[in-house]
């Protein structure tokens, strides 16, 4: 074990300290849990290990897909896990299957109603952490454009297609979470916190029974049994669960522009020709295409990759060209 | 000798690579139709000029994924002489077969006329009848033939004597004046010139300039025979 560095940061269920370099940390799980914005809370022995496990276990289903995380490796003791150091976006990124928890005070909605499709709502991490719409997150410049919006949407549907997934193998819904998202130091886009059934909920397909931190809000079971269990399951082979998905339509915007320091002839001429109309004030022009495509997939994961492989190899040429994939959420 | 003449839809000077092997050389020629992957035991492979599947995305980016690209990138492997002129040019970039890329003309015109070229180049299967240093006079005929490629790869190109034509004169905005290029190996050969177009007498501005192209490839032969 190594000496115990200086804290960096201790929140109500995690300590993080520096890592190895200055690009890591080590995050360590508490044995604590709390509920109702920090009402409710008890010291719960064996659960920071617990969250560990659970939440490296998730990551790496994560890694498999090739979804970018801040999760790096486990640390030296039980309870403790290696992230990369990401720049965290001021944002709860609450991804909900089944009517539960606090969207039930904003809508009349029965509990556990499963929604048309799954819903993506943000919460703006602050003192009483408020819903936000995606005005406010421009206007407060929380990320640094919508097209960045947009793609922290895209990976956290991408991530419920994998939850989604994983879960029923296992006769469990995942019936909504919570993410958050980060910026490395190259400026990749990548998801951070923890993922642990603190942030979850997850019931039985079958009984209803309560996986996740439910049991603690609600007194209904010890939570270290829970997540043990939880835990157990999710270490299991997955059940065969026949595949109803139908394909669905997804439309993406791909642009394909000259690289930068590459001057193309076209938007040479078009700015030689604004500044011949008088546009003086014109500085440069980079003239591209765009091409909207429609494509038919099982799952965003899929859309992604088939789009980025033709984007990448058809649509544009890398010696000269670069690409922007936009996928519509 | 045989020769295989590859035809993309939209491909216009196949035949006038054809007359240049059988009228000039006096050597048999195939076509190899671009959903064909049997290359007919050919020895030397030449991709003419014109459009491929219409190049509305970029010259040759759609022909680079025909089946006959497959069988043409493995008898390059093989050290295969292979040609591609204009359009054949840019299907070969675009096929990863020659480094680089060709963008739009700097003066965005379709350029149509003669130009000089120098000759950098004499051991590849396609310049092999030539003296360095000589001039020639040959036709261009496209949009898109402003050679572009990253200053290291460039760097590359010409401390490996890479570059086998070079414009005696700025044309299209071609880096250092590129015109034409090989492999690092010197068996696959790329040129915006039409060789092809300057055989005959009955030619506007004959020279005949062009027929040292394809009086290599039997040089060339005749020297691996050997």
């Amino acid at each position: 074990m190594t000496v115990a560095s200086e804290i960096l940061a201790e929140g109500k269920t995690k300590v993080l300290r520096p890592g190895q370099d200055s690009d890591e940390i080590s995050v360590i799980f508490k044995d604590a849990a709390t509920a109702f914005n920090g009402k409710k809370h008890a010291v719960i022995p064996g659960k920071g290990e617990l969250n560990a496990r659970i939440s490296t276990l998730l990551f790496a289903l994560l890694a498999e897909a090739d979804i970018p995380s801040c999760y790096l490796r486990p640390g030296a003791q039980a309870a403790e896990l290696m992230y990369r150091r990401l720049t965290m976006i001021p944002l709860e990124v609450v991804v909900r299957n089944d009517a539960y928890g606090s969207i039930l005070k904003r809508f009349s909605l029965e509990e556990g109603r499963p929604f048309q499709k799954p819903l993506v709502e943000f919460f703006h991490k602050t003192n009483d952490d408020p819903q936000i719409a995606e005005a406010m997150i421009l206007e407060l410049n929380l990320v640094p454009t919508q097209a960045v919006l947009e793609k922290v949407t895209v990976l956290a549907l991408q991530i419920n297609e994998i939850f989604l997934r994983f879960f029923g193998e296992r006769g469990i819904r995942c019936a909504d979470f919570k993410l958050e998202f980060g910026f490395d130091r190259n400026g990749q886009l990548m998801l951070g916190d923890e993922l642990s059934p603190d942030n979850f909920r997850l019931r039985d397909i079958l009984t209803g029974a309560v996986l996740d931190k439910d049991v603690f809000r609600l007194d209904l079971a010890d939570l270290a049994d829970t997540y043990r269990t939880l835990l157990s399951r999710m270490q299991a082979s997955p059940l065969p669960v026949p595949e109803t998905l139908q394909p669905k339509t997804y439309t993406a915007e791909v642009y394909v522009q000259s690289r930068k320091n590459i001057l193309n002839p076209e938007s040479k001429a078009i700015l030689e020709g604004l500044h011949s109309l008088g546009y003086s004030n014109v500085q440069t022009v980079n003239a591209g295409k765009r091409f909207v495509i429609q494509v038919q997939s099982h799952t965003l994961i899929d859309a992604e990759k088939r789009l980025r492989q033709l984007a990448e190899t058809v649509l544009s040429n890398p010696v000269i060209e670069d690409y922007e994939l936009r996928l519509k959420p | 000798m045989k020769f295989g003449v590859v035809v993309f839809p939209g491909s216009n000077c196949e035949r006038d690579m054809a007359d240049a092997v059988s009228l000039h050389l006096k050597e048999e020629s195939v076509f190899l139709w671009h959903e064909d992957t049997d290359l007919h035991g050919v020895d030397c492979i030449l991709l003419p000029g014109g459009f491929s599947y219409g190049d509305y995305l970029r010259s040759g980016a759609i022909a680079r994924f025909s089946p006959v690209i497959e069988s043409v990138k493995a008898f390059a492997e093989r050290g295969g002489p292979v040609l591609g002129v204009c359009n054949g040019f840019q299907v070969l970039t675009e096929a990863h077969l020659l480094p680089g890329a060709l963008m739009k003309n700097a003066s965005l015109r379709f350029q149509c006329e003669q130009v000089d070229l120098v000759v950098e180049r004499t051991d590849t299967p396609f310049s092999k009848t030539y003296q360095s240093g000589q001039r020639l006079r040959l036709p261009i005929a496209h949009g898109e033939g402003n050679f572009y490629a990253e200053p290291d790869v460039i760097r590359q190109l010409e401390d490996n004597h890479q570059v086998v034509f070079r414009y005696a004169e700025e044309v299209n905005g071609s880096v250092n004046r590129i015109a034409g290029i090989c492999n690092a190996r010197g068996n696959v050969v790329g040129m915006m010139p039409h060789p092809e177009r300057n055989l005959w007498k009955t030619a506007n501005n004959w020279t005949g300039d062009g027929q040292g192209v394809f009086d290599s490839v039997l040089k060339f032969a005749l020297e691996t025979v050997r």
